[in-house]
């Protein structure tokens, strides 16, 4: 890297490089520490066109390059396998514009979710999707992973958002594909493509998002279920409520042991091993409170509700708290996979019959059929033994319930090795062909998704 | 024995707040029970669990939507509930003295051993109402209670105060009132709402039981100053000169 030091100075200016080792570290790793980069050099452009030049350069001269957001991938999507440059969009984050009339949003690439959210909030709108990384993540990192999160089950997929793309792509050149409007059906939707890629055809630059209104009243509900039939018996009732907003499975295996960890948070329940707990979140004009309770008394009594901001923040706290707290117990081996809602906890007694073991509990967005199945060891050593197995059998169970091995958090470099087998061999092929096709000398995060 | 529990309906603490020249804007505005005084409510369903006390009375003096504040104590544990109505403005009208006369109304009537509330509400903070009905009552008080035992008919406190701790006792009857460090509020339960609806709620319009004299005037509502961002200065020299110039310090 060190021979273009000088060409990179002329593209970007010494002010947009980070050469320093003190300062690459927090780039060359991801937040959970698994992977670790060998990044010498990190470029923080200013425009689209500086991205352009850059990826021109590198493609002239066979440098690999890593796209790099808010770096907080959950699968090494992020940082550099080697001594990949790092490209940094953090600088780029300007928000440019917002249609008030259309509700559609154009900004950088390099925006923070939470700012976007602080800059819509004044005309009453809201980003489409949320997730718990929203202080940190990007935007065009959420677009390059079609990031899901809790709104899923209300708003559907990110994909559904993206009105148009600005795409520096492997070579240079400059795709346009700002489009503003709802309805374009002029042939293949070629920003499809760029949405969920990973950074491997291409950099996102900007975006017009379709934004949505904010809900006039939140309501948050937290239940305590006795078995998992309960549990999809309440989702098939929820499922009907017009103002669904969320709905969030935690066992409570899993709660019972964030305990400890959430100091003075205020538990709804004295969670207990053996039970269930679901957060049915309520949004819309004009709650009718009563209309919910008869519904979800036929469920059960064990039903608490917010009166106020201070519970609804805390009741999201104990399921958002989750991910993190799980890393405090131990050595866990986390899979985010999307299998029917209602096979959850069966599937669990295929990897472990009788839930017995190593401690394993799930959790997640069962409103769309997004588990979070992990499995908690108490030494490196036991879970370096089981993980084999484990995998396998998962992949294989998943694969048998036309399910997904990454639902919702990428493949990066954690699942790449589970992708022939998850997608078969002949649509592995078309996706390999695309990648030749954009980036025929593989300059753009190389070693990732495929 | 018998607790009465005063408590205040305010905006919710968790929203934003338009300032407007005649007071915070409370039009649609979400509105709940003032922090304090659902601890206040929280420590009496304790005490009532413990079988130290045997019901608990919840009173609120506010408008019809005053009522739901009212089930929300209900729900938490209160036994019953009295609904002083007014349309005054309860952040702005509904001054502590005044309460104060109130409640004293409320406590000759029914004859509670031990009033329970929270040490001040969060919308004008003005942490008297308690003190004062224990002066009208000429009855023993402690304010800002973190710990509340009773046996006996002795009531043993634990105060907050600037050097520490401080533990008071006294004999009941008396006024607590209480605060952030007292308990953790439960969350309310469906089920609970829904019982909520058939305990007695008694209505009294508030002429009956006195007075708003309005002796506190509001002159001005403004929101606070707008922070500035800070600067890094380079040397003394030009920190002084800002300190002179720009703050106006000396």
């Amino acid at each position: 890297m060190k021979k273009f030091l000088n060409s990179f100075k002329q593209i970007v200016g010494s002010q947009n490089m980070i050469t320093d080792p003190f300062d690459l570290k927090p780039l060359n790793q991801d937040w959970q520490r698994f992977y670790q980069g060998k990044s010498e050099l990190a470029v923080t452009p200013t425009s689209t066109k500086m991205v352009s030049e850059v990826l021109q350069f590198c493609n002239q001269n066979n440098i690999k390059v890593v796209p790099q957001g808010g770096n907080t991938s959950f699968v090494g999507g992020a940082t550099p396998v080697q001594d990949e440059l790092i490209l940094s969009l953090k600088k780029m984050n300007n928000i440019l514009e917002f249609d008030t009339t259309t509700s559609i949003v154009t900004a950088e690439s390099g925006v923070i979710l939470q700012s976007l959210n602080d800059y819509l909030q004044a005309y009453r709108y809201q980003m489409p999707w949320d997730l718990g990384a929203r202080g940190s993540c990007q935007l065009g990192g959420n677009i390059a992973t079609n990031a899901g999160g809790l709104n899923v089950v209300r708003n559907g997929p990110l994909r559904n958002y993206v009105m148009g793309l600005e795409v520096v792509l492997p070579n240079g050149k400059v795709l346009n594909l700002m489009n503003k409007n709802r309805k374009d059906n002029t042939g293949t939707d070629l920003k499809q493509l760029f949405i969920g890629s990973e950074g491997t055809l291409g950099i996102i630059t900007q975006a017009n998002v379709l934004c949505s209104p904010i809900p006039e009243q939140r309501q948050v509900f937290f239940l305590e279920l006795n078995d998992f039939d309960e549990v999809i018996y309440l989702l098939r009732s929820a499922k009907q409520f017009e103002q669904l907003g969320a709905f969030e499975l935690m066992e409570g295996r899993i709660l019972k042991r964030c305990l400890p960890f959430n100091g003075q948070l205020k538990a709804p329940f004295e969670f207990k091993e053996d039970k269930y707990y679901v957060l049915i979140e309520i949004c819309g004009q004009q709650i009718e409170l009563e209309y919910y309770f008869e519904r979800l008394l036929k469920h059960t009594e064990q039903i608490v509700f917010n009166q106020n901001e201070s519970e609804l923040q805390t009741m999201w706290r104990w399921r958002e708290s989750v991910p993190e707290n799980l890393h405090k117990m131990g050595h866990v081996l986390t899979y985010d996979l999307s299998i029917p809602p209602d096979k959850f906890e069966w599937f669990a007694e295929q990897v472990y019959y009788g839930r017995k073991g190593p401690y394993n509990a799930f959790y997640g967005h069962l409103g769309d059929g997004n588990i979070h199945y992990n499995i908690i060891f108490d030494s490196v050593e036991e879970m370096h033994k089981e993980q084999q197995r484990v995998e396998e059998k998962i992949i294989t169970l998943t694969k048998n319930l036309y399910g997904s091995i990454s639902a919702e958090h990428g493949v990066g470099q954690l699942k790449r090795h589970y992708m022939q087998v998850q997608k078969g061999k002949d649509t592995f092929k078309y996706m390999q062909t695309l990648k030749e096709l954009f980036d025929p000398n593989n300059i753009l995060n190389p070693e990732k998704l495929l | 024995m018998k607790v009465l529990v005063a408590v205040k309906r305010v905006v919710d603490s968790g929203i934003k707040v338009r300032v407007k020249p005649e007071g915070i804007d409370l039009q649609g505005v979400k509105m709940t029970i003032n922090p304090f005084c659902e601890i206040a409510v929280e420590e009496a369903v304790r005490l009532k669990e413990k079988k130290l006390i045997a019901e608990i009375v919840a009173v609120t003096i506010g408008p019809k939507q005053g009522a739901e504040s009212l089930r929300h104590a209900l729900a938490l544990g209160a036994d019953k509930a009295i609904h002083v109505t007014t349309e005054a403005r309860i952040d702005q009208a509904v001054q502590p003295l005044d309460v104060a006369n109130i409640l004293a109304k409320l406590v000759e009537r029914d004859n509670y051993n031990l009033v329970l509330m929270g040490k001040q509400s969060i919308d004008d903070d003005f942490n008297q109402t308690g003190q004062m009905l224990a002066g009208l009552l000429d009855w023993p008080q402690a304010t800002f209670a973190s710990n509340i035992q009773i046996s006996d008919g002795i009531a043993q406190v634990v105060r907050e105060i600037d050097g520490g701790l401080q533990t008071v006792k006294f004999k009941l009857p008396g006024v607590i009132t209480c605060d952030l460090r007292l308990n953790q509020p439960r969350f309310a339960s469906v089920p609970n709402i829904m019982k909520a609806k058939s305990k007695p709620l008694e209505t009294i319009p508030l002429e009956k039981l006195g007075k708003l004299h309005n002796s506190i005037q509001i002159t001005k509502n403004e929101a606070p100053a707008i922070r500035k961002g800070g600067a890094i200065v380079e040397n003394v020299d030009v920190l002084l000169q800002k300190l002179r110039n720009e703050a106006k310090l000396f």
